[in-house]
């Protein structure tokens, strides 16, 4: 059975050399209908009921949230979004959060090969789908910083979704992140810790050693000594690296 | 008695201003040297003269007018021409040759520093045959003294207190222990009437007393200091008396009475009295002193030779003085020969001293023949009989001169740090004569030690703020100090900026000062450097954001998608077009981002490219057109770089895209011109205008926090700041029919 999907971008350029490149590499991928802003793509989805739909995120009239807020789509979505975007770091993190998917434009071609395959992997879980895309507008609501914000977490049983703040640290296991929350309880992630702290950047959290990120608003104490160690609300003492020791002090105002 | 004379007569062209010297030597030992050009009061000897070292420990003449020397590397002899040498050559076995003496038969002794004893015979000195047991007897303890008695007896005494060798002519030692209680080494001493003199210091009882014996005699002097071991030096008069020197004190006296006494400054090293009665004495670091009339008065005492250390002092048969020093050789006195001995016919070539007296200490030398019983008196000295006639004289304080002003003579004084120069009269009273009372005093709190003095008053000048207590003493000739002492006490207040609390308070008050400019320099030093680190910030901050505003990345990437399509949709023309188009823009604006300002043509190049892509992006949704004003010089007038490519970006984007939905091509100008020195950019569109556009944008979700405006209206503040400029921009809604149909936005650069 094909993929049956829909662009949705307001540059032609863009519609056209997407649609070419699913065309010439990406058979089992059908696309049905091109919609050049939210109003036409919205007609679009209603009509054609697609599985998957490519959506340029930033249009004239309106973006691609407003699209996916729309009451008429219901309660429910019944496709899948992989978005699209030239560049717009804010954006990325909530979708990042939210463990959606995403490409970069101009399109390349590897990455829409694997978006393909996890949305193949996953077609079924289609419940899965609407909590993340609920986690994103949650997130894309608030500001920055704004401690009710969620991420969602990909682990063996399947999401997880998680208050930031409840967050008290990360800790490596090789390309596995067990990630500890408030109450004791542990999730082992399927991504590497360094994705983490990518995602991270710019909240309050910290790598304080190679293989530990940590949620500075969970510090209970910091002890003195060549890198000294910091005791975090869990109790647990985690080492910090000599050398992340002056950036780590700077941090957290010492 | 031997006639031959010989007779040495110098002559030297006038010029040659060499002191040179004309002399007898006489077979008899009487020589005399006449100066031709006396031009100092001394002669003096050195190394350079001849003498081996500059260190001479005594000196001494033998029978035939040679004067010898005891020097740090071995004893010379001077006929008045030449010094002849004897060290280790000529039989010698040490070379520090401490004293050199001449014996009652005329024969010559010497000693060295570790003890040992030569004499001189047949041109060349020889050990005596008991030099090493006598080495081993004394432990090579330096000696004092020798004598030779005309036995040939030699008596050694050391410088450890009480002990006395005998070596006697049958070449056997004795050891000859005195009592344990003197503590002063045995000394013994020749006179030139060839008797012996010899005693020791008694300390146990509470004044010291020295034992002199002479002859059968034994007499106590008692002595005014407590501690000394400075040498003791003897010297006979004609007339019986005695002269003694022991530390700073001279003691003149004739057998069992005590004429006269003084102080000096120094220790004595050695006293004599010349053939014309005058008295001379060598100090220790203190030159010679003479008394000329013979008596020892303070009255007419002469100084000589500044602060040398003079070891010894000797008159020879002519009655020419030496003096020998520790560091600086010998100097000579010779006779006055206008006064006595300078006669004319002695220098005629024929004719020679008339003179032919036979010297008479030589006599005295050879008429003495006695030989001491020393083991008879030595046992005297251990009693303890003290020769006592008078009463300690009585001592009071007699007048006190504050600044020059007499003062009512109290037990204590009470002073201001300025009345600190104090001068103390005092009296002693004794029932013979009191005007040969000596005294002593002593200022406690800044003399170390007693001051002894003549004098009867005692004189400080700028005394320091302290507490003092003035002691003095009287002695009468006798040597008896008075009972008690006679006392007044000073306490001289310090100025109230050298007290304590004062101090401490200026202390404080420093250190205050000194930490709150510190502090405050510090608290400066952060204040600035916080400053600076902000403004740093800043314009790192505002740099990047210049690079940032230069290009959205959003119009890269979308710009890179655009070729992207060309190149799957295989329309190669329109994807070289496009790529170079882009590849020229990128290389302007970073030719532009490493400037701050650039020429207005660099800039409207930039700004076609965009437009151009722009448009190419956008299907040609809309039109543009750049206009220049006339007066405007594109390649002279600058503006900061890319400071209107945001707004131009922001009216395709809000203005222009959004109206195309209602079907009407979108337009826009751009326009430059100068006007009062003021390059004006305005942009002008005829979209949908700016009420409407936020409306659009509300209506969004929000995904991206940043846009370019608000980039470059922190870029126009820092611009302004940096540069004090006055950079402004005017925005204007225009509206056709009260409809709104468009955006204006002038921008304002100073030149």
């Amino acid at each position: 059975m094909k993929i049956r999907s829909i662009i949705i971008d307001d540059e032609e350029g863009a519609r056209e050399s997407l649609g070419n490149i699913i065309k010439n590499y990406f058979p089992e991928v059908e696309v049905l209908a091109k919609g050049d802003s939210v109003k036409d793509g919205l007609e679009l989805i209603l009509s054609h009921q697609p599985d998957l739909v490519f959506l340029d995120i930033e249009m004239p009239g309106g973006n691609a949230f407003n699209l996916l807020t729309s009451p008429r789509f219901g309660n429910k979505i019944s496709f899948e979004v992989i978005f699209i975007t030239a560049f717009d770091h804010y954006a990325i993190q909530a979708i990042k959060f939210s463990a959606l998917d995403y490409l970069l434009k101009p399109i390349d071609v590897d990455d829409l090969r694997l978006a393909i395959q996890r949305y193949q992997s996953k077609r079924n879980e289609k419940q899965e789908f609407s909590q993340k895309i609920e986690v994103l507008l949650h997130n894309l609501k608030f500001n920055k910083s704004d401690e009710t914000r969620k991420i969602a977490v990909a682990d063996m049983q399947g999401l997880t979704f998680i208050n930031l703040i409840e967050i008290i640290r990360c800790e490596s296991d090789g390309n596995y992140t067990l990630i500890n929350i408030e109450g004791g309880k542990k999730i082992l992630s399927s991504k590497p810790l360094s994705e983490y702290d990518e995602m991270f950047s710019g909240e309050n959290f910290f790598r304080i050693h190679r293989s530990h990120l940590i949620n500075l608003k969970h510090i209970k104490k910091y002890f003195r000594g060549e890198g000294g160690y910091v005791l975090m609300s869990d109790n647990s003492q985690i080492e910090v690296s000599r050398r992340k020791k002056n950036e780590f002090m700077e941090k957290v105002g010492m | 008695m031997m006639a031959g004379k010989k007779f040495f007569l110098f002559f030297f062209p006038g010029n040659f201003r060499i002191k040179i010297f004309t002399l007898f030597f006489l077979f008899s030992g009487t020589w005399k040297i006449v100066f031709s050009q006396p031009s100092s009061l001394f002669e003096h000897f050195t190394e350079n003269s001849g003498l081996p070292s500059r260190k001479i420990f005594e000196a001494a003449q033998s029978l035939d007018g040679k004067i010898w020397f005891a020097t740090g590397k071995g004893v010379c002899n001077f006929d008045g021409i030449v010094f002849k040498c004897f060290n280790l050559e000529e039989g010698l076995t040490e070379s520090e040759i401490t004293g050199i003496h001449l014996d009652g038969n005329g024969k010559l002794w010497c000693w060295s520093s570790a003890g040992r004893i030569f004499y001189f015979e047949n041109n060349k000195f020889s050990g005596i045959k008991k030099n090493n047991e006598l080495g081993d007897k004394t432990g090579g303890r330096i000696i004092n003294s020798i004598s030779v008695d005309t036995n040939k007896n030699i008596w050694v005494s050391t410088v450890i207190p009480g002990e006395l060798f005998l070596v006697s002519a049958e070449n056997t030692i004795e050891e000859i222990k005195m009592a344990s209680d003197n503590k002063f080494s045995f000394f013994i001493k020749q006179t030139t009437d060839n008797s012996f003199v010899y005693g020791s210091l008694l300390c146990k009882s509470e004044n010291n007393k020295l034992v002199v014996l002479l002859k059968n005699d034994t007499f106590y002097i008692t002595l005014s200091e407590k501690e000394s071991f400075s040498k003791i030096s003897f010297f006979a008069l004609k007339n019986g008396e005695y002269l003694l020197a022991k530390g700073q004190e001279i003691i003149r006296f004739k057998s069992g009475k005590i004429i006269q006494r003084s102080f000096t400054e120094k220790n004595v090293e050695d006293i004599i009295v010349d053939t014309e009665g005058k008295i001379w004495a060598g100090l220790y670091l203190g030159g010679v002193i003479c008394y000329p009339e013979g008596k020892l008065s303070p009255a007419g005492i002469i100084n000589y030779l500044g602060n040398k250390s003079v070891s010894s002092v000797m008159e020879d048969n002519s009655g020419n003085i030496w003096f020998t020093t520790m560091e600086d050789g010998v100097f000579f006195l010779p006779v006055r020969s206008n006064l006595k001995y300078s006669s004319p016919e002695i220098y005629s070539q024929k004719g020679g001293p008339k003179t032919d007296e036979k010297p008479k200490a030589i006599a005295r030398f050879i008429d003495g023949n006695e030989k001491l019983n020393f083991n008879g008196t030595l046992r005297l000295i251990s009693n303890d009989t003290t020769f006592q006639d008078t009463l300690p004289p009585a001592i009071f304080i007699s007048g006190i001169r504050i600044m020059e002003k007499d003062t009512i003579i109290q037990t204590q004084y009470d002073l201001p740090f300025d009345k600190n120069f104090l001068r103390i009269n005092f009296a002693g009273f004794s029932f013979s004569n009191s005007d040969e009372l000596k005294y002593k005093y002593r200022m406690e709190g800044i003399d170390k030690a007693w001051i002894y003095s003549d004098n009867t008053f005692a004189q400080y000048t700028t005394l320091p703020p302290g507490k003092y207590f003035f002691r003095v003493s009287a002695m009468n000739k006798n040597g008896i100090w008075s009972d008690s002492t006679a006392t007044v006490s000073f306490a001289i207040n310090p100025p109230f900026w050298k007290t304590w609390w004062f101090i401490s308070l200026m202390i404080f008050c420093g250190a205050a000062i000194i930490f709150s400019a510190f502090f405050i320099r510090i608290t400066q030093i952060k204040d600035r450097e916080k400053i600076k680190a902000e403004f740093n910030r800043q314009r790192a901050n505002a740099e990047l954001l210049a690079l940032r505003a230069q290009m959205n990345p959003h119009f890269i990437f979308n710009t890179l998608s655009s070729i992207q399509h060309f190149i799957t949709t295989n329309e190669t023309e329109g994807a070289l077009k496009y790529l170079s188009k882009f590849a020229k823009l990128m290389r302007k604006i970073m030719d532009n981002s490493t400037r701050a300002t650039v020429p207005l043509k660099d800039e409207i190049e930039a700004l076609h490219l965009y437009l151009e892509l722009e448009s190419l992006r956008f299907k040609n949704k809309f039109e543009y057109s750049i206009t220049i004003g006339k007066n405007v010089d594109v390649n002279e007038d600058e503006i900061p770089t890319m400071l209107l490519q945001p707004y131009i970006e922001n009216s395709i984007l809000h203005g222009l895209l959004n109206k195309n939905k209602e079907g009407v091509k979108g337009k826009l100008a751009v326009d430059v011109k100068k006007n009062n020195g003021m390059i004006i950019c305005s942009i002008e569109d005829n979209g949908i205008g700016r009420e409407k556009s936020m409306e659009i944008n509300l209506a969004k979700i929000k995904s991206h926090s940043s846009s370019g405006m608000s980039i470059t209206k922190n870029r126009l503040k820092i611009l302004n700041e940096l540069h004090q400029s006055n950079l402004s921009v005017e925005i204007t809604d225009l509206k056709t029919g009260g409809f709104p149909s468009g955006t204006k936005v002038e921008i304002f650069i100073p030149l």
